[in-house]
C-alpha cells in the first residue's frame, strides 16, 4: 500500500481529533489552573500551589467520595456487563413483534435523569412508594431504599442498573448483528451447539463490544450524578456523596471554586486512568 | 398696580403650571426601546412577572427578555454568568442571608443607593419606606441598597384539624407541647393510615425548619461574644426536640424528605402536623378539601422561655453588577416591586413585603374569602413582626454552616450521635467556618 | 419459556415508563396518591398547560435543531476517524475523543461559557450544537470502532488496489458492512445529546433552551407540578423510543455477511 493512500485514510481522524482538542484543552487547562489556587467566591485569589490536592489527600470526605464512587462504579459495571450481554443475546433471538418487543426493552435508558429521579422518589418512598406497598402485600420485607444508610448505594446501583442494562444491550445487539456467519457456519459443522457456541464462539467475538460498552458505561458511572442530586443529595450523612456531587456542592453550594477544581481535576484523572486500562484491552482484543 | 397684579397673576398661574410638570417630572419612558435581561429562579413571582411583562413594556418601552429555571439550575447558570463578569444579564433573584455577602464581596450586585436617592431615577410613589423595616435591612450590605424585597416568607406550622378532631387532641398551644401531642395522635386508632410528624429531613433543607425549635426554646446560634452557641443546653433541647419528632413520629425515609414530600402528605390529607413553607400555601389548596381542614400559624412559642423567634425572609431582585443597563434595570424593579403589582401576586401565593398592600384593601377582601387565608396572612404579619433570619452562627459561609447543622441534626434523628455530642460537634465544625 | 421471559422482561423494563405516560394522563394531585390509581378517568389537561401555558414546544423544537445537529455532525466527524482511528491501529486518539467524558460536566460550563461570549456565540443554537458533538463524537467513534476493527483488511485493501479514495472506500464499501455498529451508533448520540441538559442550562439562550431544562422548572417550592413534569417526560421520552423504533430495522444479521464471502 502507497504511503500516499496510508496519509489520506489518516488524514480522516484528524478533524475529530482537533475538533474535541480544541474544545477542551481551555478548559482543563483553567480548571487546573484554579486548582493552584485558593480562590472562594467573594475573596481575594491566592496561589496556593499543590495545597489543594494535599486537602483533598486529608480530606475524610474525599475518601468517603471515593469509596462510595468505587463502590457504585464496581457493582454497576459488573452487574451491567452481565445482564447486558444476556438481554442483548435474547433480543437477537426475538422473531416476532420484533421491533415492537426490541424497542420497549430498550427504553429505560431513553429517559432523561430528571425523570428517572422523581419517578424514583415517587415510587420508592418506604412510606407512600409504590414498591413497598407491593411487598408488602406478598409479605416480603420493606426497605428504606433512598433513605437508608446503608443501602442508598445499593439502591442507587440498582436504579442505574434497570436504567442502563438495556443501553449495553443495544450495543451487544450491534455487534452480535456484525458477527461474520461463516464462523457459526463452520461451528455447526464442528457439532459446536449452545451454550458452547456461547461460551467459545459468541463471547469472544464479542470482546471488543462489549469493551465499548464497558468504556462508556465506566466514564459515566465514576462520574454518577444525576439521579443522586435529584433524590438524595449526597445524603442521608454523607453516604451517597460520591466524587462528583462532592465536587459540586463545592462549587455551586459552598461557592470553594478552587477546591472544586482540585475534586475535578482528580476525578478526571480517576476516570482517565479506568480508560487508560480498557484502552490497553482493545490492543489485546482487537488485533 | 394693575400691572403688578396681572404679573402676579401670571406668576401665580406658571408656578401653579409648573407643580403638577414637577410632579411629573419622572419620565418612564426615559429608556424607551430598550431591551434587559432577566434571570429568575423558579418561583410564583417569576412565573407572574413572566406573565405580566407585556405591561411594563406599555408602561415604559422597555422590552423584557425573562428565563425561569429550577432553584439548583438557577444557581449554577447564575453563578456561571457572574463568575464570568458577563453583561448577559441585568437583573436577578437573590436571597440576600444565604449569599450577599459573599455576592456583595464580589462586586455582584449594583449598589442601587444613588438610584434610590435621585428623584429623575425614582417614581415619587416608589415609597420606599412602605417595605417592612427588617426586609429592608436585609437588602441592604454594608450600607448599599443592593436590592428590593419582593416576598415574604417563613417556615408556618400547618396541622390538619379534621385528623386532630378525630382523635380529639387538642391544637398545641407551646411548643412543649408537640411531643406529647404527637403521642397522642400516634396512639389514635381513628387517624388511619395518617403520618403524625413530617418535616425535612434532607441535610441541605433541615437549617430552615429546625430554626425555630432551637430559638423558641431559648437557645441561639451565635453566644455574645459571637461564637457559635449550639453546644448549649436550650439549643441543643431544640435541636433535639426536632430531631426525636422525626425519628418518633415521623414518616420513614424522613432522612430524604423535603418539601417535596411533606407537602404531597398534607395536600393529600395524610399528615397530622408539620412545619413548612408559607410558600406551599397555593400549592395545598390546589388539593381539594383541605382548605376547609387545614390550620395554619406561627410554631407554637417556648412554654418556658416565652420566646417566639420564627425564621423569616425574603426573596430580593436585584441589578448585576456587570450589567451595562442599571437605569433601565431599576425602573424594572420599581415597578415590580410596586403597590399595585404586590397586590394583584397576593392571589397567587406571593406574600407581600410593602405595609400597605398588607393592609390594603385588595388583600383584604382576598383574605375575607376564606378563613383559612386569614390564618396565612395573619401567620406572615406575626413573622415578619417577630422573625429573624439567622440560622446560623456570624460567618461567611451561610450554606455550609446550615448544611452542618442539618448534618448534626440528620445524626440525632438516624441514631448516629446522642443531641449533645452532635450539637457540640457541630460547634467545633461551625468554629473552622468563622 | 422464551416467551414468557421476554414477557417479563418487556413488563419489567417498560412498567415505569408505562407508569410516567399514565401519571401524565392523570391530574397533579392525583399522581402521588396513595395507594395508587390503576383505573382512572383520563384526561389531557397536563398537556394542555404543557403546550398551553409554557414554551415548551418551542423548546422541544430546539431540542430537535441541536440534536439533530449534533448528531449529524458527530457522525461527519467521528465515522471517517473511527475507520481512520481503526484501520492504523491507534489507540490515543480515541482516548483523546473521550476526554470531554472524563471531567465532571461542571468543569466545562465557566471556560465555555468565556468562549462563546468571546466569539458572541452565547445563547445560540450553534453554541449547543457544537458543545453538544463533544458528546457524540465520542459515543459514535467507540461504538464503531469494534465494527471497524472487526472487519477484514482485505476489504480495504483490495479496494485501495482498485483505485478508490479513502472517501469512496468508506462510502461505498465499509459503511454498508457495519451498518449495525452504525444504527446504534446513531440511536445512542441521539439520545444523548438529547437528554444532555448541563450544557444547555450555561450556554442556552431564551430563544434556544432545550425541552430537558425546561422539564426541570415543574419542580421546585410553591410550585411542584407533577402533572405537567410528567407530561413534559412523555413528550421528551418520545422521539427517542420512535427513532429506536424506525431505525432499527436495520439490525438484522446477515447485512455484513455478503460483503465479507470471498
Amino acid at each position: 500500500m502507497s504511503a500516499q493512500r496510508a496519509a489520506s485514510l489518516q488524514a480522516l481522524m484528524w478533524p475529530a481529533v482537533l475538533f474535541v482538542f480544541l474544545m477542551v484543552v481551555f478548559p482543563f487547562g483553567f480548571a487546573f489552573w484554579l486548582s493552584l489556587h485558593d480562590y472562594k467566591i467573594g475573596q481575594a485569589i491566592r496561589f496556593t500551589g499543590l495545597e489543594n490536592f494535599l486537602l483533598i489527600w486529608r480530606d475524610e470526605l474525599f475518601w468517603n467520595g471515593f469509596r462510595l464512587t468505587l463502590q457504585l462504579y464496581g457493582l454497576s459495571l459488573v452487574l451491567q456487563l452481565v445482564l447486558g450481554v444476556a438481554l442483548g443475546l435474547l433480543l437477537n433471538r426475538i422473531q416476532r413483534m420484533r421491533s415492537l418487543v426490541r424497542t420497549l426493552m430498550v427504553s429505560p435508558f431513553m429517559l432523561p435523569p430528571v425523570v428517572i429521579g422523581m419517578m424514583a422518589i415517587v415510587i420508592l418512598d418506604p412510606g407512600m412508594g409504590v414498591v413497598n406497598h407491593l411487598l408488602k402485600s406478598v409479605h416480603l420485607p420493606t426497605s428504606l431504599f433512598l433513605a437508608s444508610t446503608e443501602g442508598v448505594i445499593y439502591t442507587i446501583v440498582f436504579i442505574d442498573t434497570w436504567q442502563w442494562t438495556p443501553f449495553v444491550a443495544l450495543i451487544v445487539l450491534g455487534g452480535l448483528q456484525a458477527l461474520p456467519q461463516r464462523i457459526y457456519e463452520a461451528a455447526a459443522i464442528d457439532g459446536a451447539r449452545g451454550w458452547r457456541e456461547l461460551v467459545y464462539i459468541t463471547l469472544p467475538m464479542l470482546g471488543p463490544t462489549i469493551l465499548t460498552a464497558a468504556v462508556l458505561r465506566s466514564v459515566d458511572l465514576l462520574r454518577f450524578f444525576d439521579v443522586i442530586y435529584i433524590t438524595t443529595q449526597g445524603g442521608p450523612g454523607y453516604a451517597s456523596t460520591t466524587l462528583n456531587i462532592y465536587a459540586y456542592k463545592k462549587a455551586f453550594d459552598f461557592a470553594d471554586v478552587g477546591y472544586a477544581s482540585a475534586l475535578m481535576i482528580t476525578l478526571s484523572t480517576i476516570v482517565f486512568a479506568a480508560v487508560l486500562v480498557f484502552s490497553q484491552f482493545r490492543k489485546k482484543l482487537s488485533w | 398696580m394693575r400691572a403688578n397684579l396681572k404679573c402676579l397673576a401670571v406668576a401665580m398661574a406658571m408656578v401653579c403650571c409648573a407643580i403638577p410638570t414637577m410632579a411629573q417630572s419622572f419620565n418612564w419612558k426615559k429608556h424607551d426601546g430598550q431591551t434587559i435581561n432577566l434571570l429568575l429562579n423558579n418561583h410564583p413571582w417569576s412565573q407572574a412577572i413572566k406573565e405580566m411583562s407585556g405591561e411594563f413594556t406599555n408602561k415604559t418601552g422597555i422590552k423584557l427578555r425573562v428565563e425561569i429555571f429550577n432553584e439548583e439550575q438557577y444557581r449554577a447558570r447564575l453563578n456561571t454568568v457572574l463568575q464570568a463578569k458577563s453583561s448577559d444579564v441585568d437583573v436577578y433573584m437573590s436571597l440576600k442571608f444565604r449569599e450577599g455577602t459573599m455576592y456583595s464581596k464580589a462586586g455582584w450586585y449594583a449598589d442601587l443607593t444613588p438610584l434610590l436617592n435621585n428623584p429623575a431615577s425614582t417614581s415619587p410613589d416608589f415609597r420606599y419606606t412602605d417595605f417592612g423595616e427588617g426586609l429592608r435591612n436585609a437588602e441592604t450590605i454594608n450600607g448599599k441598597l443592593v436590592g428590593l424585597p419582593i416576598n415574604l416568607e417563613g417556615p408556618l406550622f400547618y396541622w390538619n384539624k379534621d385528623i386532630f378532631s378525630r382523635c380529639n387532641v387538642a391544637e398545641p398551644m407551646f411548643l412543649e407541647d408537640l411531643p406529647d401531642t404527637a403521642a397522642k395522635l400516634k396512639a389514635c386508632q381513628a387517624k388511619g393510615d395518617a403520618t403524625v410528624w413530617a418535616a425535612r429531613g434532607i441535610r441541605g433543607a433541615i437549617a430552615y425548619a429546625v430554626s425555630a425549635f432551637i430559638y423558641n426554646s431559648g437557645g441561639d446560634f451565635a453566644s455574645p461574644n459571637g461564637k457559635p452557641n449550639l453546644c448549649a443546653p436550650n439549643s441543643i433541647k431544640g435541636a433535639e426536640m426536632y430531631a426525636n419528632l422525626l425519628r418518633d413520629y415521623g414518616p420513614p425515609g424522613a432522612a430524604n424528605h423535603t418539601f417535596t414530600q411533606v407537602i404531597e402528605m398534607l395536600g393529600q390529607g395524610k399528615l397530622a402536623m408539620t412545619h413548612e413553607s408559607s410558600n406551599e400555601f397555593s400549592n395545598i389548596m390546589k388539593f381539594t378539601g383541605r382548605e376547609k381542614d387545614i390550620g395554619i400559624k406561627v410554631l407554637p412559642k417556648g412554654k418556658a422561655t416565652g420566646i417566639s423567634k420564627p425564621i423569616v425572609f425574603g426573596w430580593g431582585v436585584s441589578v448585576s453588577g456587570y450589567s451595562t443597563k442599571k437605569e433601565p434595570a431599576w425602573y424594572f424593579l420599581q415597578w415590580a416591586t410596586s403597590a399595585d403589582m404586590q397586590s394583584r401576586l397576593v392571589r397567587r401565593g406571593v406574600a407581600p413585603p410593602r405595609s400597605s398592600v398588607f393592609n390594603g384593601p385588595d388583600f383584604k377582601s382576598w383574605t375575607g374569602e376564606l378563613p383559612i387565608r386569614q390564618a396565612w396572612a395573619n401567620s406572615l404579619i406575626e413573622i415578619s413582626k417577630t422573625g429573624t433570619a439567622i440560622s446560623y452562627p456570624p460567618t461567611e459561609r451561610v450554606v455550609e454552616a446550615r448544611e452542618m447543622l442539618g448534618g448534626a441534626v440528620q445524626k440525632i434523628f438516624l441514631g448516629q450521635a446522642n443531641a449533645k455530642d452532635a450539637m457540640c460537634q457541630l460547634d467545633a465544625d461551625l468554629a473552622k467556618l468563622q | 419459556m422464551m416467551g414468557l421471559q421476554v414477557a417479563v422482561l418487556c413488563v419489567v423494563l417498560f412498567a415505569p415508563i408505562a407508569w410516567m405516560i399514565m401519571a401524565s394522563l392523570k391530574p397533579s394531585t392525583e399522581i402521588t396518591r396513595f395507594p395508587p390509581e390503576l383505573f382512572f378517568s383520563p384526561t389531557l389537561e397536563n398537556y394542555r398547560q404543557l403546550f398551553g401555558r409554557t414554551d415548551f414546544l418551542e423548546n422541544t423544537l430546539n431540542s430537535f435543531y441541536v440534536t439533530l445537529g449534533s448528531t449529524a455532525l458527530g457522525l461527519l466527524l467521528a465515522v471517517p476517524a473511527a475507520y481512520a482511528i481503526s484501520w492504523h491501529r491507534l489507540v490515543w486518539p480515541a482516548t483523546l475523543t473521550l476526554f470531554a467524558r472524563m471531567a465532571p460536566g461542571t468543569l466545562f460550563l465557566l471556560p465555555w461559557f468565556l468562549m462563546f461570549s468571546q466569539v458572541g456565540l452565547s445563547g445560540t443554537h450553534a453554541a449547543l450544537i457544537i458543545t453538544h458533538t463533544v458528546i457524540t463524537v465520542p459515543i459514535i467513534l467507540w461504538t464503531l470502532l469494534p465494527h471497524f476493527d472487526g472487519l477484514p483488511r482485505e476489504l480495504t485493501e483490495s479496494a485501495q488496489i482498485d483505485g478508490c479514495g479513502a472517501w469512496r472506500i468508506l462510502f461505498w464499501i465499509v459503511l454498508p458492512v457495519v451498518m449495525p455498529g452504525l444504527v446504534v451508533a446513531t440511536i445512542l448520540a441521539f439520545i444523548f445529546s438529547w437528554n444532555y441538559f448541563l450544557f444547555a442550562l450555561a450556554l442556552s439562550g431564551i430563544s434556544s433552551k432545550t425541552a430537558i431544562v425546561a422539564s426541570f422548572n415543574f419542580i421546585g417550592e410553591g410550585v411542584t407540578n407533577w402533572g405537567a413534569l410528567m407530561a413534559a417526560a412523555t413528550v421528551i421520552a418520545l422521539p427517542p423510543i420512535l427513532l429506536t423504533l424506525l431505525i432499527q430495522r436495520k439490525l438484522v444479521a446477515g447485512l455484513a455477511a455478503g460483503a465479507v464471502k470471498g
